[in-house]
């Protein structure tokens, strides 16, 4: 409870204020009101929309500068797509993703464990800072 | 939301800049009566290949509609390249 609200209600208490201006006191503060506000913070961090790639080149040839945005809502449809690979596919990019030294199995990739792959890319932050690049991935 | 604008913009060093401003909700109109000749085509595709068409179909269109956003920005010394789907 923030002190804002604690000091209305004790005037309200206090008789100093009615309900009403109680009420409207506490709704002018921009706080929930009734028996079923949730009093406690939303520890869901809102959703990212975007992943950001960000690269800033000064190389000895001449600066670059990369600016990506992908929405997170393409990242989901394109995982949701891969589940219509046909085997023989997936198994020739499984062999190709572990040639290149990523063992990864693209079979695992499914859609009930989607979003919670998307949700754990909202914390992604990579920053990497080069004498000659500064790169950064990150979600907004 | 579907895209429904496109921008595309080259620069090269010694080449006439390119720049196309391309309106996609004109096109999807435009394409709309195609639809008649590519579902049949893509269920037959997809009865041979033993993918589900409906949702081959479904998640191809789920992919269209999340291009909206998209954008990509590169500037190199001697070329720039800028593209935007809203």
């Amino acid at each position: 409870m923030s002190e804002d609200r604690r000091q209305i209600l004790g005037m309200l208490a206090e008789g100093k204020i009615t309900a009403d201006e109680a009420e409207r006191l506490i709704a002018a503060l921009g706080e929930p009101t009734g028996p079923y506000a949730d009093p406690r913070p939303d520890p869901r961090p809102s959703r990212a929309k975007y992943l950001r790639v960000v690269v800033d080149s000064n190389d000895p040839s001449g600066p670059a500068k990369v600016n990506v945005r992908v929405p997170m809502q393409l990242l989901r449809a394109g995982v949701r797509l891969s589940a219509l690979l046909p085997v023989q596919a997936r198994e020739q990019i499984n062999a190709a993703l572990a040639r290149q030294g990523m063992p990864f199995d693209l079979s695992q990739l499914r859609p009930e464990n989607l979003e919670d792959l998307v949700d754990q890319l909202s914390d992604l932050t990579v920053d990497v800072d080069d004498s000659h690049a500064k790169v950064r991935v990150f979600c907004e | 939301m579907i895209p429904l604008v496109l921008t595309v913009r080259v620069l090269a060093q010694g080449e006439r800049p390119t720049r196309v401003w391309l309106p996609l909700f004109l096109i999807w109109i435009l394409l709309a009566p195609l639809l008649v000749i590519i579902v049949p085509v893509v269920m037959v595709l997809g009865a041979l290949s033993g993918i589900n068409p409906f949702s081959a179909l479904s998640r191809l269109g789920a992919v269209f509609c999340a291009l909206s956003g998209t954008h990509v920005e590169v500037e190199a010394p001697d070329a720039s390249v800028f593209v935007h789907i809203t």
